[in-house]
């Protein structure tokens, strides 16, 4: 309090009209006081009155999330984002913007020098995790020794980064850091529940009036603030943060926040600023945009932060604030998916804002706090800024300085209510119509896009058709995307595929547009027809989402969709279906079905349903209903039932199984870094009393003198029951897991399709018929970790030989043969869940864990100047398998009559991202190891390869190097089909900078050689042969997206 | 065995009222099946006669798991009894539908109504069962063939069934007419419609 009454009340005497936008001499940092006496508080510039209008701005682009950084991007870039949206919030009346300490100083000046605007260097105090001694946190524990020592050493040099640099204006820690106190430690949880949020608190406190004491050590020109969520706590702050010059907080109350400014006085004696308030734009009632209720939420603030300004007889203490936000930002609900969508679900409630307000509903629309509205991005990346209602109504509201000296309560009421919100509106009302129209046109057509190819294709191989032999071909392809919004509630999604000539001699023969290939038949009469024109138009994609108060429903037509492990699926019943090649190398029809997600009362039922829901599943119902019991408990209940048999699969690595019913049960519980799963499964009830064969290796007389005994038994009640068991511990730097389980004969649960800590390959098989246990413990060390894992696993009952039939005329008795059992005529079999004993040891390096290395859009997230990982992994099989299904020529579908022998197979894979320049972006995958054909082939493939892809501005540049590999196809590893050497490399330019995985519009060449030997297909010598042939294709294209 | 070990009764418990309160059996060892301990029985009058599968859920059956190979389903057929040549003819002939197995069929229904290998009560429809097997070939695989044990001699197969059906005592029905070579042999031949 003594620094905050430096600045005398003589000082007002010399008080300055207000200057927004003066400046003083370039290259000079400002001193900022707070100034001090009977009627209030000011901030002061250089000895001139400073009222914060402050805006929350950042630049984060539809498309982009939290990870996007405005810094990283070229200095035009910056330069035109700055110039364009700064010019905006200057015209506007805005003097201030809140950012993060990862902005650099010359930008800050920059800023400063050009518009006027000052900046407020905010460190979020690891309010989203942070990092300790190398190691990540998601939850940040303030009562660690080493975290608060970290902490301090990172504000040292945050002041030293900023101190000096002009259009500074003062510091803030934290973002509503009381909201997010949820480590655990075993002093926190001795104490009763209530109190340990309490204690959590006073160690977060003090901790900032540590800092704050740091700061003001180190900085003598700028205060300190912080940004509380609301008041809460107030009196911890008041004790612990005796250097804090400013109190902040982030406030959602509505119209008026009521008694904030005189709490914040009586209790602080502080100057208030918001460091964030307003409202949003999208009335969730009326499921609608509603920028005229943004805008009257926000002129109301701001009258009521005027009127407790200095000197005009009330609180006296509000130095102005940072309305929240500038532009919306179309991450927020969900943060790492959909993107591309400005999603319109609430996220949370608030009756602080009654227009929208329904008691048990959520009203805040998390993505639409902008006063501006954003654009998608145009062609160069910049997304457009259109001012909503409210930027004109603070605009008007900024013409009245509150420290003029004629400027009193009076006034301030009258200079509001002179604000005519709905005359103001029409400005924005015209910008919205602009694009609302450009809406209408794109609900008609969204997106085209035009494939162009040409096929050059060669070498001394042996052509699998006429067809085929073609040197030359070409190809066109054709999608037009529809989207229709019938309903504010209802948006659909159709995309259409329309084929053009259909290439005949592509070196990969299974491909999407094939299905419009001339197919020869023969008719009744004998006689061979050429169909010409099978299948030219085709339903590509379609999906839809209906929201409504009490369901959500979304429909899906191969366009993919996440599982549900995370959400009380145990037993992986409704697996991820997300396939960004093969359904459409396969034409697969999948996913195909819907998901109805109940709401409010029934809220944690889902129900999904359809033809094929994933990928090989047969038409079915699958419901769960999962909720939480308290913070330290979850359960769910699944039960599925196939309602028929799946037919149109055409792959081998799909097979569908024949219909069934099954039920899961599951148990979470969890408190601080531990926590234990259990559940239980019931499946495959309509396979008991089915009759199968098992077989043991005997001494002595055996069956037919294989060296087996023959048994014949049938699938018991017990034999549908299962269960597992995960614990998963993580403490600091360590992260363990373990789990076991048990699944009789046919309690077939689906894959595992969580994601345990890090990315072992070795995880639990989802097929009945074993026991198993798994463990697993990651170390993070720094940007490393390592992380050995090691998997078991035994089936109840093994694999069957093959044994021929055999009638014994001397005796006059038969010996029926015995195979290997398959999915499709036994109730089960040994497949994936044969005896394995796994060996795993993976090291990561990831320096920068906020864009983890495991996210499935690592390669287009992953921000590290280098990431990278190393797998071994070792799989012992000490005994065979049973028979898979396969494909025959004609596409039917049938039983290997074996399978592979015993082996132990290996494997070492190696994946990194490198980010060496603003403008390159290289990724890499390695590997080398063994593997077993799919069939009965017998030769164990000893396989290596590496894969790259690099993207130079807007170049892109894939291939690979594969050595004695299999063929791309599922039948190439059904019949154990290589090639010795596989080359490909594809280079293509854009329009715009690459997508991973969206279509865009480029140019491109693409060639592949591939050398044949014996073991691959279209050899055109004899099998003994020892020579080598090759095979080659030249693809050129033009691929055009909207 | 190993999963009855593993879980505990209580489990076994919930699972049979789950699914049916069934007691399992325990397992049998597989040796083998004496030709003459198998019996035939009419388990529906279709069994044996394309397109029926009436013998893959025949309880009599023993081919029900597994079917017998080409092999084995010969040797049986010689060597192995009427009974046991017949379901394992039946059995192939749904899995692998001609004009082979069913020809076979029919000879091993034809001489289980000789033995008369039911009850007097069922002779009458045994034999319309053999008759029908027969008819089979004629409708259904008019042009199949079989090789005699050289390999290479092949044997059309429906003038067989014609008059195997007209040693029954009945008429085949369809577009058969019988002819006379001028050796004096007959066989049939098919009219045109």
């Amino acid at each position: 309090m003594k620094k905050l009454l430096a600045c005398t009340a003589a000082c007002f005497m010399l008080h300055v009209p207000n200057t927004m936008h003066a400046k003083p001499p370039a290259s000079q940092p400002q001193t900022v006081t707070v100034y001090h006496d009977a009627k209030g508080f000011k901030l002061r510039v250089d000895g001139r009155d400073f009222f914060v209008r402050g805006m929350n701005w950042g630049y984060e682009p539809p498309g982009q999330n939290y990870s996007y950084s405005l810094w990283e991007k070229p200095e035009h870039f910056i330069v035109r984002v700055l110039d364009q949206q700064m010019g905006q919030l200057r015209a506007m009346g805005v003097n201030a913007i809140r950012q993060g300490p990862d902005i650099p100083p010359r930008w800050v000046q920059y800023i400063y020098e050009k518009f006027g605007i000052y900046t407020v260097v905010n460190h979020t105090v690891g309010r989203y995790g942070y990092k300790v001694d190398g190691v990540w946190f998601g939850a940040t524990n303030y009562a660690d020794p080493a975290t608060r020592s970290a902490l301090k050493k990172d504000i040292r040099a945050m002041v030293s980064r900023y101190k000096d640099t002009p259009g500074v204006l003062m510091y803030l820690l934290g973002n509503e850091n009381n909201y997010g106190l949820h480590w655990s430690s075993f002093e926190i949880e001795s104490l009763p529940e209530g109190q340990r949020d309490e204690l959590r608190a006073s160690f977060l406190y003090s901790l900032l009036g540590e800092l704050m004491t740091e700061i003001k050590r180190a900085d003598t020109r700028h205060p300190v603030s912080m940004a509380n969520g609301d008041v809460q706590y107030i009196d911890l702050i008041a004790k612990y943060c005796p250097d804090m010059d400013v109190f902040g907080a982030n406030v959602y109350r509505g119209m008026s926040s009521r008694d904030l400014f005189d709490v914040v006085r009586a209790k602080l004696n502080r100057p208030f600023y918001y460091t964030e308030f307003g409202a949003d734009a999208f009335n969730a009632y009326e499921s609608e945009e509603d920028d005229v209720a943004q805008a009257r939420y926000l002129k109301s603030q701001w009258e009521e932060i005027y009127e407790h300004s200095y000197g005009k007889g009330r609180a006296g203490n509000a130095i102005g604030g940072f309305t929240f936000q500038w532009a919306d930002g179309w991450w927020k609900y969900g943060q790492d998916h959909n993107l591309d969508e400005h999603d319109t679900t609430a996220s949370w409630s608030n009756a602080g804002y009654p227009h929208d307000y329904v008691p048990g509903r959520n009203n805040m629309n998390e993505e639409w706090f902008g006063i501006a509205a954003l654009s998608p991005p145009d062609l160069t990346g910049y997304a457009k800024t259109t001012p909503r209602t409210a930027y004109y109504v603070l605009r008007k509201a900024y013409q009245l300085d509150p420290y003029a000296e004629t400027t009193n309560l009076t006034t301030v009421r009258n200079h509001f209510r002179l604000i005519d919100v709905d005359e103001l509106r029409t400005q924005y009302g015209v910008d919205q119509a602009d694009r609302r129209l450009t809406d209408i046109e794109k609900s008609v057509v969204a997106n085209v896009r035009m494939d162009f190819d040409t096929y050059s294709v060669g070498g001394s191989r042996k052509p699998s058709t006429p067809r085929m032999a073609l040197d030359f071909d070409h190809m066109e392809s054709y999608f037009l995307d529809f989207r229709v919004r019938p309903a504010k509630s209802f948006e659909g999604y159709l995309s259409v595929n329309v084929l053009g000539n259909v290439a005949a001699n592509k070196i990969d023969e299974i491909f999407y547009e094939n299905r419009g290939a001339p197919q020869t038949v023969r008719n009744t009469e004998g006689q061979d027809v050429v169909l010409a024109d099978r299948e030219r138009i085709k339903v590509y994609r379609a999906s839809f989402e209906w929201h409504e108060d009490y369901f959500d429903l979304e429909g899906y037509y191969r366009t993919g969709h996440y599982h549900w492990g995370y959400e009380g699926d145990f037993f992986g019943l409704y697996r991820e279906a997300n396939y960004p090649i093969g359904i459409d190398m396969y034409n697969a029809e999948a996913p195909f079905g819907m998901v109805l997600s109940a709401r409010q009362a029934l809220d944690g039922l889902k129900v999904a349903f359809g033809p094929q829901i994933y990928w090989g599943a047969n038409p079915m119902i699958l419901a769960k209903y999962h909720r939480s019991l308290s913070r330290h408990l979850d359960m769910a209940l699944m039960y599925e039932e196939d309602i028929a048999s799946q037919s149109g699969v055409t792959t081998s690595a799909v097979v569908p199984e024949p219909p069934t019913r099954k039920a899961t049960a599951y148990v979470a519980f969890k408190t601080g870094g531990f926590k234990l799963e259990v559940g239980g499964i019931w499946a495959g009830s309509n396979k008991v009393g089915q009759r199968f064969l098992s077989a043991r290796r005997a001494s002595g007389p055996t069956y037919q003198n294989s060296g087996y005994e023959i048994l014949t038994d049938e699938v018991a009640p017990i034999d549908t029951l299962g269960g597992k068991a995960k614990v998963t511990l993580e403490a600091g730097p360590v992260h363990w897991y373990a789990q076991g389980g048990y699944k009789g004969l046919v309690a077939d649960g689906g894959v595992d399709g969580t994601v345990t800590f890090t990315g072992w390959s070795l995880r639990e098989e989802g097929r009945g018929n074993q026991v198993n246990a798994l463990t697993g413990v990651a170390f993070d060390a720094g940007p490393f970790q390592i992380a050995p894992n090691f998997v078991y696993q035994h089936p109840l009952q093994g694999p069957l030989p093959s044994i021929d039939d055999r009638f014994d005329t001397a005796t006059g008795t038969y010996y029926p043969r015995v195979r290997p059992r398959d999915v499709l005529h036994d109730p089960f079999a040994v497949i994936e869940n044969r005896k394995t004993i796994g060996y795993e040891l993976m090291l990561v390096y990831d320096p920068t864990p906020d864009t983890w290395f495991w996210r499935w859009d690592s390669e287009e997230r992953e921000d590290a100047d280098f990431a990278g990982s190393l797998d071994f992994a070792l799989r012992n099989h000490p005994t065979s398998r049973d028979a898979l299904l396969g494909f025959d020529a004609n596409n039917n579908m049938f039983a290997f009559p074996g399978a592979p022998p015993a082996a132990n197979v290996w494997d070492v894979t190696a994946k990194f991202v490198c980010n060496p320049a603003a403008n390159l972006h290289i990724l890499g995958n390695a590997y080398t190891g063994q593997g077993q054909a799919r069939g009965v082939d017998t030769r164990v493939v000893k396989r290596s390869g590496v894969e790259t892809a690099v993207i130079y501005g807007r170049a892109l540049f894939r291939g690979f190097a594969k050595f004695n590999d299999w063929g791309p196809y599922d039948y190439h590893r059904d019949y154990n089909l290589t090639y010795p050497y596989q080359f490909m490399g594809d280079l293509s330019y854009g329009v715009t900078k690459p997508r991973w995985f969206l279509p865009y519009t480029r140019v491109g060449i693409k060639g592949t050689y591939r050398v044949l030997d014996a073991f691959s297909p279209r050899y055109p010598y004899e099998l003994t042969d020892t020579r080598h042939a090759n095979e080659y294709e030249i693809n050129t294209y033009l691929h055009v997206s909207l | 065995m190993m999963r009855h070990r593993l879980l505990s009764a209580c489990l076994a418990t919930l699972a049979a009222c789950a699914s049916g309160c069934e007691a399992p059996d325990a397992p049998e060892y597989v040796t083998g099946l004496q030709a003459e301990s198998v019996q035939f029985h009419i388990f529906d009058t279709s069994q044996g006669i394309y397109p029926s599968d009436a013998v893959t859920r025949d309880p009599w059956n023993p081919f029900l798991l597994e079917p017998p190979s080409a092999e084995a389903t010969w040797t049986i057929s010689e060597r192995g009894g009427t009974p046991l040549g017949f379901y394992a003819w039946a059995t192939v002939l749904v899995g692998q539908p001609g004009g082979e197995p069913q020809y076979y069929t029919a000879l091993k229904l034809r001489d289980a109504y000789a033995l008369r290998l039911v009850p007097n009560e069922q002779l009458d429809t045994l034999k319309s069962m053999a008759v029908a097997a027969f008819q089979s070939v004629l409708d259904n695989f008019p042009d199949s063939v079989s090789y005699l044990a050289d390999g290479t001699t092949t044997l059309l197969l429906a003038p067989l069934a014609y008059k195997e059906i007209k040693a029954l005592g009945k008429t085949p029905t369809g577009p058969w007419v019988e002819v006379t070579a001028p050796d004096g042999s007959t066989t049939i031949a098919r009219v045109s419609p």
